[in-house]
This record gives structure tokens, C-alpha cells and sequence, in this order.
């Protein structure tokens, strides 16, 4: 248990993906075969079959248990975290491609939004013909401040469309290192 | 002070606290106290945003400037709002993606340099600072005109308040704390809205109409140019507003308590149109108290107009609404000051001591005594300077936070995510020039100096014209993070590319769930 609880740890720490799958499967198996172990040892016990600690260290069973535990923490210790290339990826079409689309969508955007919005405090310092009545005694500064908050909330909306978007292309670059990690 | 007033103070307080209660019996490790295990959703995270965000200046403050000032009252709201798109379109997700606990950690995602994360932490710990005073102060003024208790009481309940939520409950019980006020907020907004339109028989025409006719401005109300005279200086004050909420610390905070990047997103989102609705609301308060509470009598109460919405609840909806809105400016005041107290502690526990002094090896247990030890230190501190800084203009100190944030944080973060070339030299410029030109603009600026008595800290000419240094100190924000970058051969475009990728695609977070 002491060393699931290891394993567990290591993972939060492992930043690496392909470091993180060999530690999901060690973890899987180990976790399989402590729960056979638990119905072996429970059964045991059920027969009255008490074993002194020299026959459990004989017993085979437990010393496979014991080996099998050694070795997954050597070859972890062995291991030490596989380096991903991350400049081959940002060298990579699809996250070159990611770069590309994001740019394209959040640039343009965000000199619109930059400029409607000081466009309101320089024509209202510098000029007086938002001052002129549009709806009532509405007059157009009220509208265009309303305008403000609508394009907010509209840009909020696209955006979200588009990051959906994006985040599909993330998981795409995401596989492609995982399985690119695999072969080094 | 009345009865109702007494009990819904207290129900709001007993409230906070049994939040609490549950909160520190969750708060075991450093994750928890900082970033409430990450474990948010984005619903409660925006709501958590907005009422981290919506300060008692914005509740009160922009009510009542609207209600004496007409539209230029309003200019702060629409900067405080559209500040989102930028903190949305630039900062939240690689923010999210490369942070841990605090902003330095993810500006040092990039440089593993301990004179980074120290002046990182530096611009945390004075914009909190500033930030955090004037809450106080305004807590201070506003709770001692609400109950009519001293000044000096204000601030202590409201300081040991604050201490008691981060100190127990760490970011657990700041955020429901937060989540409860913007909650009850909008329920008051919504109620007054309503209550304001049944008067104006659902015409907003004819709202504009009578406004035009009850101030002493007549048809200036309705036009710009009654609060802001000086093209330069609004502009400037409008700058620092957009820019400066995607560099305030207790904000970016908020994104690392949330799982991943699309979460942090959702919680812009969610966060932008709570935040938008109320700005559109305090537009009918402002009106609404003017129109019926008059002119004379707001700034009789109080020159700033901070009354305005409070009277206005009494005029409208008598005592109860009274008293209900009096417990919500409360409760507002609390949520955020907490937020305050979280964001300054993280950067003197985890930045200064865990990060610089202990170089990482804090064990969990050391780490959360830290935590709870700085956020005490940090509330006695500002406790005691909010006691000290009764007289000082609080509008002013906001948008000097506003304005540092823009130009000390900003430039450094947008650099770390955007810029290949960007280096350890240049971070630490950056961060420096901004910070240091805001500051010392600001001192030189008509803010502190004028040449009538009292009406700023010195009598005086001021050297540099802008009220808001903004649009000199966050261009050289970003001058001096460029100069300090090319002036030093240092690069590594590995360690980018690293932070390129997982800024974009969230990479460390997936797979194993923990």
C-alpha cells in the first residue's frame, strides 16, 4: 500500500505524458495483483493456515509479490522521466497550424475591441456630436456605451465558439506527442 | 440602527462563518489554502470572479457617481467590463495552463529565477496593498455611516473577519464566501432595478426624460464632460482601467482554482456577463437616486455620493430594503478584502518563503503554516494602515492599483506567454520599470499635489499632468521589458518552446487523474 500511495505521488509529479502512461499501467497491474494478494491472504486466513514469517519469505507467492513490487520501483527508478522535444512540436504542421489559427482569430479581434472602446472616451473628449439626441432624450452616447456592452458579450460568445474549436486541435497536437513520446 | 439592519448583519455573518466552519475542515494541504484543490467549477468560479470583483466602489461608488455625475459616472463601468475581453482573449488559459498557486509561478514557468519571482512578488504584495487599503477605508467610511458606528470599530470588524475566513477556510471558504455576496448582489440589483422602472412606469425613455430635469446639471447630466475635463487624463484612467484587471493578483488567482483551461474560460465567460448585467443595472440606481432620492440630499450624506444607492433603497422600499441592501454592501466588502488577503499571503508564504527562502522544499505542513501565519501578518498589516489612512481619497488609490497592475504585471505576462525572445533581464525590467514609473508618476501627479489646500495630499504645482500615469508608466512597462530583454544576449528557445506548447495546449494537465 505504502507503495501505491508512492506511485500516486509520483504521478501528480510526473509532467511528462509517456512518463504518466507507464505509471498508469504499473499502477494497474500492481493494483490487480495486491487485490489477488488481499483474496489469497484473506483465504488463507480463513483456513486456520497461519504461516510463521520464514515461510511466508519461502512461500511463493510472496515472494513474487515482494520481486514484482521491487521491480516496478527499480524500473521506475531507472527511468528517470522521458524529455518530450518540445521544439519538434512547436516545428510540427499541427501546432504550427494552432499557432496560425489562433493568431489569425485573436489579433484582429483584439485591436477591434482595443479601439471601439477608447474610440468612445476620445470622440466624447475631443468631440460633441455624440451629444446629438437619438432615440428621445436618448442621446448617442448612451447608445454607443450600450454598444460596448453588447460587443462584449458578443465576443465573449464567438470566442468560446472558437475555443472549442481550438481545443480540439490541442488534443490532436497532445495524441501526436504521447504517440511520438512512445518511440523514443 | 434598526432592528432588521442588526439581523440581517448578523445573519450574513453567521452565514460567512459556518461557510468557514466547512471550509477549514477541508483545507489540509497547500492546494487547498491557495487554490481550493482546484476543484471549481466554471459556474462557481464566475460567480466567484465576479464577487472577488465587484467591490463596494463599484456597488456604491459607481451609484452614486452616476447619480451625481450622469454619463461620466458610468466610464468606469464600461472600462471594469471590457477589461474581461482582454483578461478572456490573452491571459486566463495560458494563465491556467502554466500557473500553480500565484502569478510569479507562472511567469517562472519560463525562467526558474529567484529575482523574477521576487519582484513578481513585490508587484503582488503593493498592488494588494493599495488595493486592500482602500477597501478598508471605504469599508470603514461606509459601515460607519450605514450602522453609524466609529470609524475605527468599522474597520475592525471587517479586519477580523477577513482574517478569520482565510485564516481558517484559506481559498475554500474566500470563495464561497465570494460566491454567496455576488449572489445576493445581483438579488439586490434585480430588486432595486425593478422597484426604480415600476417608478418610471417601465419607460426608459421617459427616465431620461425626468433625469434631464431633477439635477443641478439639467440637460448636462445626460452628456459627458461633467466629471472627466482633461481628454488626456481620461483616456489615461480609461487605459489603466481595461488593462489593469488581467494584471490584478487577487483576480488571476481565481483562474487556478479551477481545473483546466476550458473551465477557466467558462468562468470568464460566466463572470463577464454577471459583471456586464450589474454595470447595466447600476445605471438605474444611479438615475433612480437621483431622480428620487435628489441631489442635495446624496451629497449630503456623503460628498463622495457613496449613500446613494442605500438611500435610495430607503426611499423605494423602506426599511427592509434598507437594511438588505446595507447587509449586501457588507457582505460585498468582506468577500473582496478576503480575496485581498489570500492574494498578498500567497506571494509573502509561497513565493517569498516557500519558493525563494526555502527553495521548494517546504513540506506540506510547513507550507500551509506559512500560508495561514502571512495571511494573519497580512490582515494586522493592512488593518492597522486602513486606521491610519482614514482621510485618504479612495478612488484615487483604486485606479492607482488599476494603473500598477497595467503597467507592472501586464507587459511581464503578455511577454512570458507571446514573446519568443523574452529573458530573465527583461522580465525583471519589465516588472521593475513598471511598477517604479507608476509609482513615481503618480507622486509628481495632480493626485497627491495641488495648489488648493486639501484638495490632495501636498499643496503644490504637480510636475506631471496626468491624474492616472497610465498612459506613460504601462507603454514603459513594456519599453523596459523589451530593453532589458535585447540588452542581454540571454535566450532559450527550448524552455519557450516548452512553455509555448503548454500554454496552448493545456499539456500537462491531461491524462492521469489526480
Amino acid at each position: 500500500m505504502q507503495l501505491l500511495k508512492g506511485y500516486e505521488e509520483k504521478g501528480r509529479e510526473a509532467v511528462i505524458d509517456s512518463d504518466r502512461k507507464k505509471l498508469v499501467n504499473d499502477l494497474k497491474v500492481i493494483k490487480g495483483f495486491l487485490a489477488v494478494k488481499k483474496v489469497y491472504t484473506s483465504c488463507i486466513s480463513a483456513t486456520k493456515f497461519s504461516l510463521t514469517e520464514g515461510e511466508r519469505s519461502e512461500n511463493l507467492f510472496f515472494r513474487f509479490s515482494r520481486r514484482m513490487q521491487m521491480g516496478a520501483e527499480k524500473e521506475y527508478k531507472q527511468n528517470p522521466a522521458k524529455e518530450i522535444d518540445y521544439v519538434q512540436v512547436t516545428e510540427s504542421k499541427s501546432f504550427k497550424k494552432l499557432m496560425h489559427d489562433r493568431k489569425k482569430f485573436i489579433v484582429p479581434l483584439t485591436i477591434f475591441f482595443l479601439v471601439f472602446y477608447f474610440l468612445l472616451p476620445v470622440l466624447t473628449s475631443y468631440t460633441t456630436f455624440l451629444n446629438t439626441p437619438a432615440i428621445g432624450d436618448i442621446s448617442w452616447v448612451w447608445l454607443f456605451a450600450l454598444a460596448q456592452f453588447i460587443m462584449t458579450w458578443v465576443l465573449c460568445t464567438v470566442y468560446v465558439k472558437k475555443a472549442a474549436v481550438f481545443d480540439k486541435q490541442a488534443d490532436e497536437i497532445i495524441k501526436e506527442m504521447e504517440e511520438g513520446g512512445e518511440g523514443r | 440602527m434598526s432592528a432588521t439592519v442588526v439581523i440581517l448583519f448578523l445573519a450574513i455573518v453567521i452565514l460567512t462563518l459556518v461557510i468557514t466552519f466547512f471550509a477549514a475542515r477541508k483545507t489540509q494541504t497547500a492546494g487547498d489554502f491557495y487554490t481550493a484543490g482546484g476543484g471549481l467549477t466554471g459556474m462557481q468560479n464566475g460567480l466567484a470572479i465576479a464577487g472577488d470583483y465587484l467591490s463596494a466602489a463599484s456597488f456604491l461608488g459607481i451609484a452614486g457617481a452616476i447619480a451625481l455625475y450622469g454619463f461620466d459616472g458610468f466610464f468606469y463601468s464600461i472600462g471594469f467590463l471590457i477589461a474581461y475581453l482582454v483578461v478572456l482573449f490573452l491571459v486566463a488559459e495560458p494563465l491556467r495552463n502554466l500557473g500553480k498557486f500565484t502569478l510569479a509561478d507562472m511567469i517562472n514557468s519560463r525562467f526558474d529565477a529567484s529575482k523574477v519571482r521576487g519582484a513578481a512578488a513585490l508587484n503582488t504584495i503593493t498592488i494588494s496593498t493599495f488595493y486592500m487599503v482602500a477597501q478598508l477605508v471605504g469599508a470603514g467610511a461606509l459601515i460607519q455611516l450605514l450602522f453609524g458606528i466609529p470609524y475605527w470599530a468599522a474597520v475592525l470588524i471587517v479586519g477580523v473577519m477577513m482574517t478569520i475566513y482565510v485564516l481558517f477556510g484559506g481559498m475554500i471558504a474566500t470563495s464561497w464566501v465570494q460566491i454567496v455576496k455576488a449572489v445576493l448582489l445581483m438579488a439586490g440589483m434585480v430588486v432595486m432595478t425593478f422597484l426604480v422602472l415600476l417608478k418610471f412606469n417601465f419607460n426608459i425613455g421617459q427616465m431620461f426624460t425626468d433625469v434631464k430635469s431633477v439635477t443641478a446639471h439639467g440637460e448636462a447630466y445626460l452628456m459627458p464632460g461633467l466629471q472627466y475635463t482633461e481628454p488626456l487624463s481620461t483616456i489615461s484612467l480609461m487605459l489603466a482601467l481595461v488593462l489593469g484587471t488581467a494584471g490584478l493578483p487577487h483576480i488571476l488567482m481565481r483562474f487556478f482554482t479551477v481545473r483546466d483551461a476550458p473551465t477557466a474560460r467558462s468562468s470568464v465567460v460566466i463572470a463577464t456577463w454577471v459583471i456586464g448585467i450589474f454595470y447595466v443595472l447600476t445605471l438605474f440606481l444611479g438615475f433612480g437616486a437621483a431622480a428620487f432620492v435628489g441631489y442635495e440630499n446624496i451629497l449630503a450624506a456623503n460628498p463622495g455620493g457613496n449613500m446613494a444607492a442605500p438611500l435610495l433603497a430607503q426611499v423605494i422600499g423602506g426599511d427592509i430594503l434598507f437594511a438588505f441592501i446595507s447587509a449586501v454592501a457588507f457582505a460585498t466588502i468582506l468577500a473582496v478584502v478576503a480575496g485581498l488577503v489570500l492574494s498578498g499571503a500567497s506571494a509573502f508564504a509561497h513565493d517569498l518563503y516557500g519558493q525563494i527562502i526555502k527553495k521548494g522544499k517546504a513540506t506540506e505542513r510547513e507550507q500551509v503554516r506559512a500560508a495561514r501565519y502571512a495571511s494573519l501578518a497580512v490582515s494586522v498589516l493592512s488593518i492597522v494602515l486602513a486606521l491610519f489612512a482614514q482621510y485618504l481619497n479612495v478612488a484615487f488609490l483604486v485606479s492607482l492599483a488599476f494603473c500598477i497592475a497595467a503597467s507592472a504585471n501586464l507587459p511581464v505576462i503578455l511577454y512570458t506567454i507571446y514573446w519568443k525572445r523574452f529573458n530573465t533581464a527583461g522580465a525583471v525590467t519589465a516588472m521593475l520599470t513598471g511598477l517604479f514609473s507608476a509609482l513615481i508618476l503618480v507622486s509628481i501627479s495632480p493626485s497627491v499635489f495641488s495648489p488648493v489646500e486639501g484638495a490632495a495630499l501636498f499643496v503644490g504645482e504637480p510636475i506631471f499632468p496626468l491624474t492616472n500615469p497610465a498612459l506613460v508608466s504601462v507603454p514603459l512597462g513594456f519599453l523596459g521589458g523589451y530593453l532589458g530583454t535585447i540588452l542581454s544576449k540571454e535566450t532559450d528557445m527550448k524552455r519557450y518552446a516548452e512553455v509555448k506548447v503548454k500554454a496552448n495546449t493545456g499539456y500537462k494537465r491531461s491524462g492521469v487523474s489526480h
